[in-house]
C-alpha cells in the first residue's frame, strides 16, 4: 500500500487528507492512473506544473512519471508556486 | 554639472505635449527650490524602453552623475509608472530608480497596491524628484484640470514637520485624516518611517500598509531628500486610449483566473506555499545559509488559523496578499496586519533559526511599519548572529546583546534599534555595508550572502538549481530573484516536457535542475520578459513564465500597447524591449565601475556543499559557473566583461541622447 498525500486544493468532498493506493505499482505515472481510478479527474488535475510530487520526502523536480515507488511509500503532492 | 543643469538641458529635448493617447507627463520636482517642470518621455524612448522601470534608466542614465554619491541631493530619485498600469487586470505595478545608497549600484525596485496606479490614472508617467527640501516635506499631487486628451496635475508642497518620526501604520491615518480622504478610493501614498528618515541603507519606501519599494534602500534616498511622502488625492480616472482596450482585458482577467496557480494558490494561500517545498529540497537558506532545511511548523499551513482573508492591489482580481490576525487587542499595533509573503517568512524563520509562525507574523507587522525591507533586514540580522556565532563579533560590538539564534523577542527589540540607528541597531542599518563603515572586520565578509553589495531577496538556496544561481550573479541591481528567476525549473511537469521547455524558453535548456546546460537561455528569456512586464506595470506573481508557462505574457502584452498607446508593438519588439532596459542598466552599473568579477556568487555557495535532501554534495563548480556566463553574455550581446558591446552600445548612447 502506498500512502498518498493531498493538499488542501486536491481533497474531495470528504476532506481526507490522504488515499490509500492499494493496487500494485511501479512508478509515479502508474501512481497517478490507479488514483484517477480511485477518484476519476484526479489523474487530469494532476497533469498540471502547479504539482510536484514527493517521495518519503525527497522532492522530485525531473523525471517524475519513471520514479519508482513501492510498497510502504509516502507519496506527496507538493503545489509548488514562485514567491517575492 | 549640477541636477537642476542636467535636468534643464533634458527638458530641452523633451516634447511638451504627450506623444500618444494614453501618455502621462513626467513630473521634475525640485525640493530645495520648490519648483515643478514637466515634459514627455520621447516617443522613441517610449518604443525601445517603454514606461516604468524602463522609462525610469532612461532619465536615470540622463541624469545621473558618477562622480557623486547615492545620497547626495543631485543624485535623483525617479518614479515611474508602466505603460498599462492601472489599465490592465493585475498590472498595478510601478517603480522606484535611483543610485542605491546599500549596494552602491543600480537601485531599482518594484511596487503594487494603489500608488503607481493613481500615477498613471492622474496622467502621470514618471515623477523626478532632486534636491533637499529645506524641511520635511510632503507633496500632494491632484489633478487641476482635464483638457481633452490630457489630464494636468497640480503640485503642492507642504510642511511636514508634524509627520515626521511617524510610522507606517500611524502616518497613513494621521494623512488620511488631515487631507480628508480614503485610501484606495481616491488617496494614495509613497511615504517614508523612520528607518527612511534615519538613512537606515535596507528603508524602503511604503506603498500602503505593506506594498513597498523594498530593495537598494530607495527609503534613505527619499530620506536625505527630506521628504516624507508623496500623496496624489484623486480619484483614478479613465485614460484616453487609442483604441478600446476593455474586451481584450476580459481575456487577460480569464487567463488569469483560469491559471491553475492563481486558481489554487496565489487566491486562497498566496506565497507562503512555497516554502514547504524549498524545505523540502534542501534549499532553505537556514541561519545565514549555513544549513538548508527547517522545520515543517513554518509550513503554510499552519498559518491558516491567522488568516482571516486575502487583500490585493488596485484593480487586481487575484487578491493574493494574506492578511493576518493574531489577536483582538486594540493596544497591541502589531497584532494584525498585511503579510507575510514567502521572503519575509523565510528570512524571519529558518535565517534567523526561528520556528514558530507568531513571531514571524509579528516581526512582519513590525517591519511594514517601520518601513524597512524584510529580505535586507532578514539578512543583515542572519550575517550578524552567524558573526556572533563564529566570534567574529562579541559583546563589545553588540552593546552586550548576545544573538542568539531563534530569540524572536531579541530580533524585534534589534529591528527598532535599526530604525532608531541607536546602539548595535546603528551597525545593522549599515547592511552589506558594515564591513566598509568599520563595524566589522575584513572577515565578515566571508559569510555575507549578497551579490554586488545586495543581500539576497529570497531565502531560497541555489546551489542546486543552477539558472536560480545564474540569475541571482547577473541581476543588474544585485542579488535579487524577482529580476530573472527561472522559477518553472521547480516544477517537474516542465522539465519532464523537452520540446515544449525549449518553446518556452526559446532554446534547449536541461531538464535537471542541477545541470548548467542552456541555463543561460532560460535566464535570457526570464530576465527580457520580467523587464518588459515592470515597464508595462504587470505584476510578476502573474507575468509568463514567473509562476506560470499559461499567464500573460508578451503575447498579450503586445496587443494591449497597441490598444493603449495606438503604437504598433510586436512579441519581437518586445523582446528587444526587454534588453534594450537591461542594456542600458548595465551601462549605467558600468559607469559605477562594475565589471564581470561583480556577476558572482558568495563565496560560501562555491566552496560548501548543500548536506541535505536529494541533492545532498550540491555546490557550484566555479569553471562550470565561468562558462555558463561567457554564455550568458554571448546571447546577451554583452562584452567579456558584462558591458553591452560596442555596437549595441553606441545605438542605445544615441537612443538615450547620450
Amino acid at each position: 500500500m502506498i500512502t498518498v498525500r493531498l493538499p488542501a486544493m486536491l481533497r474531495g468532498d470528504d476532506g481526507a487528507e490522504e488515499i490509500q493506493v492499494e493496487e500494485g505499482v511501479a512508478n509515479i505515472s502508474q501512481l497517478v492512473s490507479a488514483l484517477d481510478r480511485l477518484r476519476p479527474g484526479l489523474g487530469d488535475r494532476l497533469h498540471d506544473s502547479l504539482y510536484n510530487f514527493a517521495v518519503n520526502d525527497a522532492l522530485i523536480l525531473h523525471g517524475a512519471d519513471d520514479y519508482p515507488v513501492a510498497h510502504g511509500d509516502i507519496v506527496e503532492i507538493v503545489p509548488t508556486i514562485a514567491g517575492g | 554639472m549640477s541636477a537642476r543643469e542636467r535636468v534643464a538641458q533634458l527638458l530641452a529635448e523633451m516634447p511638451a505635449e504627450p506623444q500618444y493617447p494614453s501618455q502621462g507627463a513626467t513630473l521634475f520636482i525640485d525640493l530645495e527650490r520648490q519648483t515643478v517642470s514637466r515634459a514627455h518621455t520621447p516617443l522613441a524612448v517610449v518604443k525601445q524602453l517603454l514606461t516604468g522601470r524602463g522609462g525610469n534608466m532612461f532619465y536615470l542614465y540622463r541624469l545621473l552623475d558618477e562622480s557623486r554619491t547615492p545620497l547626495d541631493p543631485d543624485i535623483p530619485l525617479i518614479f515611474g509608472a508602466g505603460v498599462l498600469t492601472g489599465l490592465v487586470p493585475s498590472a498595478a505595478r510601478g517603480n522606484a530608480t535611483s543610485w542605491s545608497p546599500e549596494s552602491g549600484v543600480l537601485m531599482d525596485c518594484n511596487c503594487g497596491d494603489y500608488f503607481p496606479s493613481f500615477m498613471k490614472m492622474n496622467g502621470i508617467d514618471h515623477i523626478v524628484l532632486f534636491g533637499r527640501a529645506a524641511e520635511w516635506t510632503l507633496l500632494k499631487i491632484y489633478p487641476a484640470e482635464f483638457t481633452p486628451g490630457e489630464k494636468i496635475c497640480r503640485v503642492e508642497f507642504y510642511d511636514a514637520r508634524k509627520y515626521a518620526g511617524l510610522d507606517n501604520i500611524d502616518l497613513r491615518a494621521r494623512v488620511a485624516t488631515d487631507l480628508g480622504g480614503t485610501w484606495a478610493r481616491d488617496l494614495a501614498m509613497a511615504s517614508i518611517s523612520r528607518s527612511g528618515e534615519n538613512q537606515v541603507l535596507t528603508a524602503g519606501i511604503m506603498g500602503g500598509d505593506k506594498a513597498i519599494y523594498a530593495r537598494g534602500g530607495p527609503g534613505a534616498k527619499m530620506g536625505s531628500l527630506k521628504l516624507k511622502a508623496i500623496v496624489i488625492q484623486g480619484a483614478a480616472q479613465e485614460v484616453p486610449t487609442a483604441k478600446p482596450y476593455k474586451p481584450v482585458n476580459r481575456e487577460i482577467a480569464m487567463k488569469l483566473l483560469g491559471t491553475s496557480v492563481v486558481k489554487h494558490a496565489l487566491k486562497k494561500v498566496g506565497t507562503q506555499f512555497l516554502y514547504r517545498p524549498s524545505r523540502l529540497l534542501g534549499a532553505m537558506g537556514t541561519k545565514n545559509n549555513q544549513q538548508t532545511t527547517w522545520t515543517e511548523s513554518l509550513d503554510a499551513v499552519h498559518f491558516d488559523q491567522y488568516r482571516p482573508g486575502m487583500e490585493g492591489c488596485f484593480r487586481c482580481p487575484v487578491n493574493c496578499r494574506p492578511l493576518n490576525h493574531l489577536n483582538d487587542d486594540p493596544a497591541d499595533k502589531y497584532g494584525r496586519g498585511d503579510g507575510p509573503e514567502y521572503v519575509t517568512l523565510g528570512k524571519f524563520g529558518p535565517n534567523l533559526g526561528i520556528d514558530r509562525v507568531e513571531p514571524i507574523i509579528r516581526l512582519s507587522n513590525i517591519c511594514n511599519d517601520l518601513g524597512l525591507d524584510t529580505a535586507s533586514t532578514g539578512s543583515a540580522l542572519g550575517w550578524a548572529f552567524e558573526l556572533y556565532q563564529r566570534g567574529i563579533i562579541n559583546k563589545t560590538h553588540t552593546g552586550g546583546l548576545e544573538l542568539v539564534w531563534g530569540d524572536a523577542a531579541l530580533v524585534e527589540k534589534l529591528l527598532f534599534m535599526m530604525a532608531a540607528r541607536e546602539g548595535f541597531g546603528n551597525v545593522l542599518a549599515d547592511g552589506t555595508r558594515a564591513v566598509e563603515k568599520g563595524h566589522y572586520p575584513s572577515e565578515a565578509l566571508k559569510y555575507r550572502m549578497a551579490v554586488k553589495n545586495l543581500m539576497q531577496s529570497d531565502p531560497h538556496d541555489a546551489r542546486i538549481l543552477k539558472a536560480f544561481a545564474l540569475g541571482l550573479a547577473v541581476a543588474t541591481r544585485g542579488m535579487d530573484h524577482l529580476r530573472n528567476r527561472v522559477t518553472l525549473e521547480i516544477n517537474a511537469r516542465i522539465n519532464d516536457d523537452p520540446a515544449f521547455k525549449e518553446r518556452l524558453y526559446g532554446g534547449p535548456v536541461s531538464a535537471e535542475p542541477n545541470s548548467y546546460v542552456g541555463k543561460e537561455t532560460a535566464v535570457r528569456a526570464c530576465e527580457n520578459t520580467y523587464a518588459v512586464g515592470d515597464s508595462v506595470g504587470m505584476c510578476r506573481f502573474t507575468t509568463k513564465l514567473f509562476n506560470s508557462p499559461s499567464l500573460p505574457g508578451f503575447e498579450q502584452f503586445a496587443p494591449q500597447l497597441t490598444n493603449v498607446t495606438g503604437l504598433e508593438f510586436t512579441e519581437a519588439d518586445l523582446s528587444n524591449i526587454g534588453l534594450n532596459i537591461i542594456g542600458v542598466e548595465r551601462m549605467i552599473n558600468a559607469r559605477l565601475g562594475l565589471t564581470r568579477k561583480d556577476d558572482t556568487l558568495p563565496d560560501r555557495w562555491f566552496e560548501e556543499p548543500v548536506t541535505v535532501g536529494t541533492y545532498a554534495g550540491e555546490k557550484i563548480d566555479r569553471a562550470e559557473f565561468d562558462a555558463m556566463l561567457s554564455r550568458f553574455y554571448a546571447i546577451s550581446k554583452l562584452d567579456d566583461q558584462g558591458h553591452p558591446k560596442a555596437a549595441w552600445k553606441a545605438e542605445l548612447q544615441t537612443l538615450l541622447g547620450a
